[in-house]
């Protein structure tokens, strides 16, 4: 029978392609100036007086710290992992030359080189795509380029430490307004320990010109990262903000407790991509980043817009939920998400959309493609409020199972209190089939192929949401944790 | 400890003490050891996140015991659809039933399996602290008229019937049960059911819930389908202050399909709750779930509905549809639908829905001459009809379309 000619070859091609490698795993010998491992409050001082801190910042620390020791590590994700020891980690770690650099020309080269091999030389990028780039290396922010033309429009791009030194009032306006100290257990953490991040306020009226963006690393062993965004979009603004993350092959787990703050007024408008490609463990499942990550953004104004798109095929372990609360009326908010899991991977991930003001609308579009042993979790919740009037949630969360020891699992919760509400939800389940794979070969096309395809296709509602850079790279990422994977 | 717990605990020790070391003992022992532990469940419980039942843990209510008194064949003739097994809190009447148990609690000891499980929810091991009396049935070929089993409460009592179905090989069944109020006044039915459908036999299994508005209700229910058996459930719920119903129906057997309805219709403020989880143990399974719920004043509810599919239980299709039509701007609705899916031949979906009436259905209807009210309850009946149109004995279903029907607006009497 045909249908049993096509599975041999289906099968080395799973093999094949399931035993592929880490493609980015290599390590950066800078030498880096840390603090000791632990956490207590000398080292919240510690990292407030090294990044010279106002006093109100380490105060906002400090509360968010004691906060946090009363809090216990919430454990209802539907993840496994061993325990993690807050006090082994290292929450500081700054390359040495830490001069601020005015130009690229000043950046360590071996930074720049690590850069190329992650396929994102600064300069090419700087010169060929016009992407500004705010690369964060192991928690402080190396190199900011078209700083300068950005400028002149009023708009600020800046590493999070140079944003508290120069512009203290909008952050002290807006840090913690949408993610308060003590939201959750990894939230305060970052609140008490977080070293850099980046910064971006878009003035009354201004387009942002071009795409801004980030690449989060990870280098030094037993670092944990802990970022903070703030991004605020001011009237009638609009911004388009990437980031990207990876991360060097380690033994052991590391930590990733990232914070993000998006702020939209009026009429604004912030898209927010995240493609993330953090170290997901070997094949046996050692090692791997634990990202447990805090993403909110409040649209504030009316008529405002927050948009999250993200893939992500990384970490271990991921817990993460970008939120929109939609307080403005007639806001929207949208979240269009493809996650990938391998071998042990576990990811539990989705969105919340609050619904606070009339006519406010919101999308979600889940895609879960689980392979291996990887378990995918979505896990979303839409509430509209009383004065919710007429509002509108779409949501669909589609789940493709390669091979028959993974798993994809749905928990949406729905709650409404408002009776004009239209809420609606989907959810489906399937596989590649074996009649589909059948077909592409019949007409020439190799199994390795036709797997790409489908899940191009399967995931292609979110990748059509992704500025087009990185709607490439998210595609060739799905294509190396996967190809061909098919069971 | 709260006056309930003291009071459980006495009523416990009195049972205890009037039914000596019965067969049914240990397991006594043992469900009020756990049920002391667990206490009554509270809202940082995941599963009751949305169902407060404080009112029920603050209530003045005393264990149901057999009685004479109080109930008539008259009421019985009310409330019922004759043809019945009559349970008056919680105990056997044979005086108003029409039709005999014949098993008994004790008897079934040692082929059905009461052991508490490790995870078995509070209400659950407090059934089993009370486990004394239920409606068990033995069904061998083909049971020719639906059994009717109604449930009567009297004010101020609590009971906890347990209720054994076992459908042997090739046998076919329907059975009804019937929850009612005598008076008005607070009573507490803590229901648990154990469903058993052996190989390639059939159960369709009817729980028609209309307390007063006064009561509370908490039932489990426990299905266990062997292969090619066939289970249908239908959960009606019009009345109980508070509703609580969880539902498992766990497919053993390949070739078996479970099939789980469910309405309700609340007002006032009342509160009704789901949970339903079907579990696909093995492969080449099929289920199959519809819940409505249409919500008027401020009354709340939830639906939980969750399929779990397990490592290999190839070829499953399962699928799973929630729909809520939320009256008034006062009523709230909390939807879960869940899958939870461990194979990869699989064939499953959800999909959940809360709305409100169609303006364009209720134009529609108005242009061709309907009253505003009349083409409002035109749309809510169709979308209740749905579930109740799938009751296939008439007299059920023609009592719970009268009963939505008076609920309607404009035509309210009763």
């Amino acid at each position: 029978m045909a249908m049993q000619d096509t599975r041999p070859a289906t099968h080395e091609a799973i093999q094949q392609r399931i035993d592929q490698e880490y493609k980015w795993g290599f390590v950066t010998d800078i030498e880096a100036e840390s603090a000791p491992p632990g956490l207590n409050e000398e080292i919240v001082r510690f990292i407030s007086h090294k990044k010279r801190e106002p006093e109100w910042l380490l105060k906002w620390r400090l509360k968010a710290y004691r906060g946090w020791l009363k809090m216990k590590e919430p454990h209802w994700p539907n993840v496994h992992y061993a325990p993690i020891d807050y006090q082994a980690a290292i929450y500081f770690s700054a390359p040495k030359s830490t001069d601020a650099p005015k130009s690229l020309d000043e950046v360590d080269p071996e930074l720049l080189k690590t850069y190329e091999k992650l396929g994102i030389p600064l300069k090419e990028q700087e010169m060929l795509t016009g992407v500004a780039v705010d690369a964060v290396f192991d928690s402080v922010s190396v190199a900011t380029t078209y700083k300068g033309k950005l400028e002149e429009m009023g708009i600020i791009f800046s590493s999070f430490g140079e944003a508290v030194q120069e512009q203290p009032e909008l952050v002290r306006k807006y840090l913690g307004s949408v993610v308060p100290q003590n939201d959750n257990f990894y939230a305060a953490l970052n609140s008490a320990v977080f070293t850099d991040g980046s910064f971006v306020y878009i003035p009354k009226g201004v387009r942002c010109p071009m795409e801004l963006s980030t690449y989060f690393r990870i280098n030094a062993a037993n670092t944990g990262q802990f970022e903070r965004t703030l991004i605020i979009a001011d009237e009638g603004a609009y911004v388009s903000y990437l980031e990207g993350c990876t991360a060097p092959m380690r033994d052991e787990n590391q930590l990733h407790a990232a914070v993000v703050e998006l702020v939209t007024l009026d009429d604004a408008e912030i898209k927010y991509s995240t493609v993330q490609n953090w170290y997901p463990g070997d094949k046996n499942g050692k090692g791997g980043i634990f990202n447990f990550v805090t993403k909110r953004g409040a649209c504030r104004g009316k008529r405002s817009k927050i948009s999250w798109t993200q893939v992500e095929t990384g970490s271990a372990i991921t817990w993460k939920y970008p939120s929109c609360i939609l307080q403005g009326d007639d806001s929207i908010g949208e979240f269009y998400s493809v996650a990938l899991t391998n071998n042990y991977q576990q990811a539990d991930t989705g969105t919340k959309m609050v619904h606070i003001g009339k006519n406010t609308k919101s999308t979600i579009i889940s895609k879960g493609i689980s392979a291996g042993k990887g378990q995918n979790t979505y896990r979303g919740l839409v509430k509209i409020m009383p004065k919710a009037d007429n509002a509108r949630n779409y949501s669909q969360c589609d789940s493709l199972l390669i091979g028959d020891r993974c798993g994809a699992h749905t928990f949406p919760y729905i709650d409404v209190r408002n009776r004009s509400a239209h809420v609606e939800h989907e959810a489906s389940t399937s596989k590649i089939g074996e009649d589909q794979i059948f077909y592409c070969n019949q007409r020439g096309i190799s199994t390795e192929d036709a797997v790409s395809m489908i899940v191009n296709g399967f995931a292609k509602e979110v990748f059509r949401e992704l500025p087009m850079e990185f709607a490439v790279e998210a595609q060739k990422l799905l294509g190396v944790s996967l190809e061909g994977s098919v069971g | 400890m709260t006056d309930t717990m003291e009071r459980i605990l006495r009523d416990h020790e009195a049972l205890v003490q009037e039914r000596g070391a019965d067969a049914l003992h240990a397991l006594r022992t043992e469900g009020i050891a756990r049920f002391k532990e667990l206490g009554f469940p509270d809202t940082h419980l995941e599963d009751w996140r949305f169902t407060n039942v404080a009112p029920i843990a603050k209530s003045d209510l005393t264990l149901g015991r057999p009685s004479t008194n109080g109930v008539t064949p008259d009421d019985v003739a009310r409330l019922g659809f004759g043809g019945s097994l009559v349970f008056v809190d919680g105990h056997y009447r044979a005086d108003l039933s029409d039709a005999q148990v014949g098993v008994s609690l004790a008897s079934i000891r040692d082929t059905i399996d009461f052991e508490l499980k490790d995870d078995a929810p509070a209400f659950v091991a407090l059934n089993t602290a009370f486990l004394e009396d239920g409606a068990v049935v033995e069904v061998e070929g083909e049971l020719a008229e639906p059994l009717h089993v109604l449930f009567i409460g009297t004010d101020g009592k609590a009971c906890h019937p347990r209720n054994v179905y076992h459908v042997k090989r090739n046998g076919r069944a329907e059975i009804v049960e019937t929850y009612v109020s005598l008076g008005t006044g607070e009573h507490w039915t803590n229901a648990v059911g154990v469903v058993l459908v052996s190989e390639n036999a059939a159960l369709k299994h009817t729980r028609l819930q209309l307390e007063n508005e006064s009561a509370f209700h908490t039932s489990n229910v426990w299905v266990s389908q062997a292969r090619d058996s066939r289970y249908t459930s239908n959960v009606v719920t019009l009345g109980g202050r508070l509703t609580r119903n969880d539902i498992t129906a766990a497919l053993r057997g390949e070739g078996s399909l479970g099939t789980l309805n469910g309405l309700f219709m609340t007002r006032g403020s009342q509160h009704v709750d789901n949970h339903t989880l079907i579990e696909h143990r093995v492969p080449h399974c099929e289920s199959h779930e519809l819940y409505k719920g249409i919500l008027d004043d401020a009354s709340s509810g939830v639906f939980t509905g969750r399929i779990h599919v397990y490592e290999d239980a190839q070829k499953t299709d399962a699928f799973q549809s929630n729909a809520n039509l939320l009256l008034t701007d006062t009523a709230v609705m909390d939807t879960q639908p869940q899958l939870e899916i461990y194979a990869d031949d699989v064939k499953c979906s959800h999909g959940a829905t809360i709305g409100q009436l169609d303006e364009q259905a209720l134009f529609y209807l108005r242009s061709r001459g309907l009253t505003k009210d009349r083409a409002r309850n035109l749309l809510i009946r169709a979308f209740a009809g749905e579930i109740t149109k799938r009751l296939d004995v008439a007299a059920v279903r023609e009592r719970a379309d009268r009963l939505l029907d008076s609920r309607l607006p404009g035509n309210e009497e009763g």
